[in-house]
């Protein structure tokens, strides 16, 4: 059983300076702009933490400009999140080619439980990664339209636009590049 | 209603980007055409938007329970396998997610939800074997079942799989499976307890065929009304009975399950949802309208007792279901052995018979405006809580209450919302008094606030009934020269009784006054619309609604509810007042004003007596000069006194009539009072009032004392109104003259300001005792505040009388207001209050600081601003003598009010916090900001926000970040060369509204010509294209602005800034 989320109200509690709801916030779409920014780091971020890392600084920007956010539409904040990590991505890129460490030490996270997780929990973990890079890694207009729609929460109409197809033709993309995903996972896993 | 699987999936992804989690099993259940696909993607997804952070992986352990596996999450937390190695069984762990655990209202519900359930045993229930706390995360652990929920099998069968069950045995299986569930539900209901949350999911059946009920996690324990008074909805729609869903003012009871239960014996006997609707609005009405298909409309072949049975359970009202749990289950098990059923065969009068609620929506035209106007109400509601049903239909959820047309009073309010009203649309025209007070007046470098009163000021008293509101005003004002400015919003949540829960915030008129500095008074315009739409949940009481869900609950109000205007007259002084916000009555102010503010005249004085033995005489009294220009509150109480003894006589009460505000200038600074004179009075007073009902002259005190604690603390009562008049009253020859006899008003003259110190000095007034020296309180903070755990402060405040014994029956009332000022301003203030004895001793007080806190936990440090209000006042009687302990907290009285008058104001400055990650082992006292870390210090400075950049015109823009100390309304910004000259001035103005939103500042300076040595070596250097530095000096610009931001200790630096050329 799954509640609908109240999505406002917790943007509005965030803003207000409410810890808990800003993590539950984040925590809605953590995972998605995680594979949003393994996407756009290419190959550089795959065997680093340098993807999550960026992730982190991206929150961590957010929550520092949460105030300057503004709502525009149910998918607004999740897309001004992936400007950030857009933002973020570029950053560390520079970072990396002037050969400096890349990042600041994120957010509270915590080395510790990373060692109690059980195994099981650790392997899904890790088919979790394998998923986010053939996300990446998603090839020709299929990839495009998955990441575009999916990733980065473009409206159909847009993505469309983009690779010059009809919505539906958008849709039906988006949708079988997800599929082979999900028919490769079975295959593997 | 067929979709594409792309179109389905689309819009999952947009549910996603929106930050809602998709609800798998109404997705699944809308679409089972689509259901394997649709689990697939949902699968993918769900892994993919698994989240990498540490924080939300599971715990290796929780207590002695060591963690196997995730089994589900809900809104409301995540359920893990778990093994209990001491009793070698696996149990399922229910955790609230970290990011819930830190919210009291949650952890309340859950702690609820465990005790509740752990005192359920019932073998259709899933028992709680215990519930803990490890390291800070409550769970509970209940019994691990292993089987399918009735959900899934429902969707099987609809999906044309499962058992090949004959629709007649289905039906009996179906029946049999209801009535067990039945007997769950009633075993809880004795024990007090409602589940709430009836549906198909929470019915699971264990391999034996065994439905068991789960997840009590809407459990309300019947004994604690009360809590569901916050305004949040749980649970699904669909399956809610109308009462739940529709937040009906009736406290729910077991029918609610029992609806829920027929709801989900309709779902597994036809495979769908009893009601032709998918978006939530469409429920709530079909709910509300008792909309739902009959059974035998769907399949002639359906048992027409067993249709019954279902639609009774499912009655519209409360009493047309069956009234227990155990009633259903034995009707039930009727239709099973071929007995009669009890439900009626044309249902109950008020039910929704199959027949009628299918084809005639509408059967009681009054009943139905009712349920149109509350569908409309709850549909707003749920609209806000169900946000993430809406994208599973394709339409817009409808309007809320709209008001608008021509005017309307409480009462035909009442008719609109009764239904008996005949167009069912009106403007509230009623909601005259919507009592805007001027907390303070408005100092020339000062924030000015008005503290609005939005109450429910309807022509008779009734509130609006039964609707919990959110009532909003909005502000505009216009000073002198100055265009019209909205001042934003102000809010009142009332709930179901009409008690007003929370009132917005003050509303601010610094942007106004900006542009009226220069006058030492100005007028200020107000227009307040005030809206009234239903209280959408998100808005708890305990929260402040931001501006953007107040324009939203505004733009979904439609029409206007009331437009009211009203002209004030406001103060400017030069500097804010010692006491502020509070409005002033101290030595800095002009006594005069206090004479301008106060009630002083009475021109008129009339004592008429009817009826014989004088039971039915009355004084009245004709004034004016009623505090103009000040805030007349809106009720208050006017004493008659013998000014000997100074027992009160008579009394009255000044109710501010509702029409004045159409003609206020005639009327609004006059009034009339009648004091009804009582029998009964002996000795003095008797005859006094004797002799006022017979017109001899005497002269009698009028007191005005506050009736409500809100005119107290909204109208500087105690200042401008707590004072007594003398009052000669004409003699009898006066009374021949006709009604019209100037009274001659000889005004009583308090201290303008009473310090207890002068409390010694003869002549102070009666009833407070004499103290002999006043020693400076001393606030003592007693804790720092943690970020994890709520903050408290505790402060002892210590009145020293320098050991003058004070009489016995005196006893201080000390008022604390606190205001904390934090990152984002959110000023919160408390009144708490301490009663101490007399004899020098201390009194003391605590307060809870976790709600202001909310803004300023990701600051590392708040500032607060302390002020005391010490009363020394007769000790009440019900501190009975032998009171003396300090420790005793005692709630503020209202008579404690009147005790008033002799007060005594004192501003211990603004003290620093730091806020800890935890407790400290050891927490210090009150930290110094002095001894403030310069880490800290660094933290709470402006620092450079980048590159300054010179451009075109001679203008160097130079910007900066705020650091985490209050920010101020306006300070000046040097730009200071290398050799330490300054080349360029810039003022920094706060932008108006909530306070600085964005923490960066771009500053431009422009370089002044003639050009000095430094500023042309700096010109010089830039147009070389060489690297330099220049250097950001702050300066407060005014001297408020450096009390109240603490400017020496954060603001009073400088920041080094580079300079990089290019264009601006």
């Amino acid at each position: 059983m799954r509640r609908m989320a109240e999505t406002r109200r917790l943007l509005d509690e965030a803003r207000g300076g409410d810890r808990a709801a800003l993590d539950e916030l984040f925590g809605r779409h953590r995972g998605r702009l995680y594979a949003f920014t393994r996407s756009a780091m290419g190959g550089a971020s795959r065997g680093s933490v340098a993807a999550e890392d960026v992730l982190q600084e991206t929150l961590l920007e957010a929550s520092r400009k949460l105030g300057s956010f503004e709502d525009r539409g149910p998918s607004s904040f999740y897309r001004w999140l992936v400007a950030i990590a857009r933002f973020k991505v570029r950053e560390a890129d520079r970072a990396r080619r002037a050969g400096k460490r890349a990042i600041e030490s994120p957010l509270g996270d915590d080395p510790a439980a990373r060692d109690t997780s059980p195994s099981g929990r650790a392997m899904r973990r890790e088919r979790a990664e394998i998923l986010r890079d053939a996300l990446a890694a998603l090839p020709g207009e299929q990839g495009e339209a998955v990441r575009l729609r999916y990733l980065e929460a473009l409206p159909v109409a847009d993505v469309a636009a983009r690779i010059g197809k009809s919505e539906g033709a958008v849709k039906a993309l988006v949708a079988r590049g997800l599929a082979s995903l999900a028919e490769n996972r079975e295959d593997s896993g | 209603m067929s979709e594409s699987l792309e179109d389905v999936q689309d819009r999952v992804l947009d549910a996603l980007h929106a930050g809602e989690l998709p609800d798998r099993e109404a997705l699944l259940a809308a679409h089972p055409e689509h259901a394997d696909a649709l689990a697939r993607f949902l699968d993918l997804l769900a892994e993919i938007e698994t989240t990498p952070r540490a924080a939300d992986r599971p715990p290796a352990r929780l207590g002695e329970f060591r963690i196997l596996r995730e089994i589900g999450r809900g809104g409301m937390g995540v359920v893990y396998e778990a093994e209990q190695p001491s009793l070698r069984r696996r149990v399922a762990l229910k955790v609230l997610p970290p990011a819930l655990a830190h919210d009291p209202r949650v952890l309340a519900r859950f702690r609820r939800e465990a005790e509740a359930a752990g005192r359920l045993r019932h073998p259709n229930i899933v028992p709680v074997f215990s519930v803990g706390e490890s390291g800070g995360v409550p769970f509970f652990a209940m019994e691990l079942v292993e089987g399918r929920s009735l959900a899934e099998v429902i969707r099987e069968r609809a999906a044309g799989g499962g058992s090949p069950m004959p629709p007649d045995a289905w039906r009996r299986w179906a029946a049999e499976i209801a009535a067990r569930v039945a007997d769950a539900l009633h075993a809880a209901h004795a024990e007090r307890i409602l589940h709430r949350d009836v549906k198909p999911a929470n019915v699971i059946l264990d391999p034996s065929g065994t439905p068991r009920l789960t997840d009590f996690g809407l459990a309300a324990d019947l004994a604690a009304p009360g809590l569901t008074m916050t305004g949040e909805t749980f649970g699904t729609p669909l399956y809610m009975s109308p009462e739940q869903a529709l937040r009906r003012e009736a406290p729910l009871d077991p029918r609610t399950d029992v609806y829920s239960l027929g709801v989900t014996l309709y779902e597994l006997l036809t495979l769908r949802s009893p009601y032709d609707a998918t978006t939530t609005p469409e429920i709530l009405s079909a709910l509300q309208q008792g909309l739902l298909v009959a059974p035998r409309k769907l399949d002639p072949a359906f048992p027409e007792a067993l249709e019954r049975v279902v639609l009774r359970a499912m009655g519209r009202a409360p009493d047309d279901r069956y009234a227990t749990a155990a009633a259903f289950a034995e009707d039930l098990r009727n239709w099973l052995a071929g007995r009669p059923v009890e439900a009626p065969a044309a249902g109950p009068p008020r039910s929704a018979r199959p027949e009628r609620a299918a084809s005639h929506p509408t059967a009681h035209p009054q009943a139905t405006r009712r349920v149109r106007l509350r569908v409309a109400l709850a549909a707003s509601v749920m609209a806000l809580v169900f946000v993430g049903v809406l994208w599973l239909g394709p339409h817009e959820p409808r309007e809320g209450l709209v008001l608008g047309g021509g005017p309307i009073t409480a009462k035909e309010l009442r008719a609109l919302i009764d239904g008996t009203d005949p167009e069912g649309v009106a403007t509230l025209h009623a909601w005259v008094d919507p009592q805007v007070r001027l907390r303070g007046v408005v100092a020339r470098d000062e924030l000015g606030s008005y503290r609005v009163d939005l109450g429910t000021g309807f022509t008779d008293p009734d509130p609006l009934p039964g609707v919990p509101a959110l009532v909003i005003a909005r502000f505009e004002a216009q000073a002198e020269g100055v265009p019209v400015r909205d001042l934003g919003f102000a809010y009142a949540v009332i709930l179901d009784d009409g008690v007003i829960l929370s009132r917005g915030p003050e509303v601010r008129l610094a942007d106004v006054l900006g542009h009226a500095k220069q006058r030492a008074s100005v007028v200020v315009t107000h227009r307040a619309k005030i809206r009234i739409v239903a209280r959408p949940p998100t808005l708890l009481p305990s929260m402040p609604p931001s501006p953007e869900q107040l324009t939203r609950a505004w733009e979904s109000a439609g029409g206007t509810a009331c437009s009211w205007q009203e002209t004030r007259t406001l103060l400017v002084f030069d500097e804010a007042p010692s006491g502020h916000p509070e409005f002033a009555t101290g030595p800095d102010v002009d006594p005069g004003m206090l004479e301008v503010l106060s009630p002083t005249r009475f021109h008129d004085v009339h004592v008429s007596s009817r009826g014989e033995s004088g039971g039915d005489r009355r004084i009245s009294v004709m004034f004016d000069g009623m505090g103009a220009p000040g805030p007349v509150p809106a009720v208050f109480e006017v004493h008659l006194l013998d000014p000997d003894t100074g027992l009160v006589l008579a009394r009255a009460t000044w109710v501010r009539d509702a029409r004045d505000e159409d003609r206020e200038d005639e009327v609004r600074h006059a009034a009339c009072l009648r004091f009804a004179i009582e029998d009964g009075g002996s000795g003095r007073d008797a005859g006094t009032l004797v002799g006022l009902a017979n017109n001899s002259a005497e002269t009698v005190t009028l007191r005005f004392v506050p009736s409500r604690r809100l005119a107290f603390e909204t109208t500087d009562f105690e200042q401008i109104w707590g004072r007594e008049l003398h009052l000669v009253v004409p003699s009898k020859g006066a009374r021949d003259d006709g009604r019209r006899t100037e009274a001659k008003v000889v005004p009583y003259d308090p201290p303008k300001t009473l310090r207890l110190r002068d409390l010694a000095k003869e002549g102070a007034p009666g009833g407070v005792a004499a103290i002999g020296r006043m020693v400076t309180p001393r606030v003592g903070l007693r804790r720092v505040v943690s970020r994890r755990s709520p903050g408290s402060y505790e402060i002892a405040i210590v009145l020293d009388t320098g050991g003058v014994p004070v009489d016995g029956d005196t006893v201080f009332l000390a008022l604390w207001e606190i205001r904390v000022d934090a990152g984002p301003w959110r000023p919160i203030e408390y009144v708490v209050c301490g009663v101490g004895p007399g004899g020098g001793s201390g009194v003391s007080g605590a307060m809870p600081l976790e709600r202001s806190l909310g803004a300023a936990l990701s600051s590392p440090s708040v500032e607060v601003l302390h002020r005391l209000t010490v009363k020394v006042a007769p000790r009440p009687q019900r501190l009975a003598a032998g009171f003396c302990g300090v420790e005793s907290y005692v709630t503020p009285q209202p008579e404690w009010a009147e005790a008033a008058g002799p007060a005594w104001m004192w501003d211990s400055g603004p003290v620093t916090l730091l806020v800890y990650d935890d407790f400290p082992d050891d927490y210090p006292e009150a930290v110094r900001s002095d001894e403030l870390d310069a880490q800290i210090r660094t933290s709470l400075a402006p620092t450079s926000g980048g590159a300054c950049r010179i451009g075109p015109g001679r203008v160097l823009n130079a910007p900066f970040v705020f650091g985490a100390s209050p920010v101020p309304l306006a300070c000046e910004v040097d730009l200071v060369a290398d050799d330490g000259s300054v080349v360029g001035t810039a003022t920094y103005t706060q932008p108006s509204g909530d306070g600085p939103t964005a923490r960066t500042v771009s500053l431009d300076f422009v370089l002044a010509e003639p050009a000095a040595a430094a500023e042309q070596r700096l010109l010089l250097d830039l147009a070389k294209g060489g690297a330099i530095q220049v250097k950001l000096r702050f300066r407060p610009s005014r001297d408020v602005a450096r009390r109240l931001t603490a400017f020496d200790r954060y603001w009073n630096g400088t920041v080094t800034v580079p300079v990089s050329i290019g264009g601006m």
